[in-house]
């Protein structure tokens, strides 16, 4: 093991990740979490290789707290679970819970990307959660699910993927990933100033 | 991770029992080791049956803190979470756990072998994690 490894029943907390304990980082896997969100799922080796890889890759996003951080660290986790596991579906990429993301958004595209958009540099727990967690009062609209900031992180990586390596993308510090991660959300879709301004 | 973040804490414990699958203490592994607390929670679980629910969750958090010192613990309930939310949550847990004890073990049993392969074959790409 890479670090200090736990399985446990987590109280419905997690199925994965690094929790800082007593001063001391560690992996927690939680059993329980795994045992309903992940029936089903026929490996375990997407959602391992994307918690790996956040173990792998945070360290140098640890003072990188804004929603664009989240959206290119988680982004660029679902990619490298994808690309070490070509065969995984999107429920092995937790894309699919709390309901299919992949469907949301491309019925929603323009609504989707213009929401990350309004809070790409904002460091506020309460712009956060709606994109990356499932809270059930604070969604941002019916149509976007929660946790839908995770898809669109996955496609920002794959457009960002079209110039580079997995390797070089890992290896991208916050300042020279953020033009990355700008450029390619902006190639998703237009929110348009001069629409604005036309309104 | 950030991929929970926000999710909260939740409770502990020790032990009331015997238990079998954990004699070892778990905790006084070396600090890189694999710690599997899916044996004592499911032997936990059985032991206990009999309690009433505030026992069982005194038990449960006499049993699981040195176990896993500090993550059942009063000490990650943050505002405006309580205490008598993270018992809930640990009562919760005994309620729900039929439904999930098949899959549950079977992800004891598998784990340590899945993830070591995960690790390989993610070193294999990223050698520097290794």
């Amino acid at each position: 093991m890479t670090m200090p490894t736990y399985l446990i029943h987590s109280l419905g907390e997690m199925d994965g990740g690094t929790r800082n304990i007593r001063g001391r980082t560690l992996f927690v896997f939680g059993a329980d979490v795994m045992a309903r969100v992940h029936d089903g799922f026929n490996s375990e080796r997407p959602f391992f290789h994307h918690e790996l890889f956040h173990v792998y890759h945070t360290p140098k996003y640890e003072s990188c707290d804004a929603v664009w951080c989240s959206l290119w660290t988680e982004g660029l986790a679902v990619l490298v679970a994808k690309r070490l596991n070509p065969d995984a579906t999107d429920a092995e990429l937790l894309l699919t819970c709390p309901r299919p993301l992949r469907a949301a958004f491309d019925a929603n595209r323009k609504e989707a990307v213009c929401a990350i958009q309004a809070r790409f540099n904002s460091e506020k727990g309460e712009d956060y959660r709606p994109l990356f967690n499932n809270p059930k009062d604070a969604a941002i609209s019916p149509r976007l699910p929660g946790r839908f900031a995770y898809y669109v992180g996955y496609l920002v990586a794959q457009q960002a993927e079209k110039t580079h390596s997995l390797q070089q993308l890992a290896a991208l510090t916050p300042e020279q990933a953020k033009p990355v991660v700008k450029r390619a959300l902006d190639s998703l879709g237009n929110c348009g100033r001069t629409r604005r301004k036309a309104a | 991770m950030q991929i929970l973040r926000t999710m909260s804490a939740a409770a502990l414990v020790l032990s009331l029992t015997a238990c079998a699958a954990d004699t070892k203490p778990p905790v006084a592994a070396a600090p890189d080791k694999f710690v599997n607390l899916v044996p004592a929670y499911t032997t936990f679980w059985d032991e206990t049956r009999g309690l009433d629910t505030t026992q069982r969750v005194a038990a449960f958090r006499e049993k699981f803190d040195p176990l896993f010192p500090g993550f059942y613990s009063t000490e990650r309930v943050k505002p405006p979470q309580t205490v008598a939310q993270q018992d809930q949550r640990i009562a919760q847990s005994f309620e729900t756990f039929p439904s999930i004890r098949t899959r549950f073990e079977t992800i004891g049993a598998g784990f340590g072998a899945m993830l070591d392969s995960a690790e390989a074959s993610f070193a294999a790409t990223f050698p520097t994690s290794a």
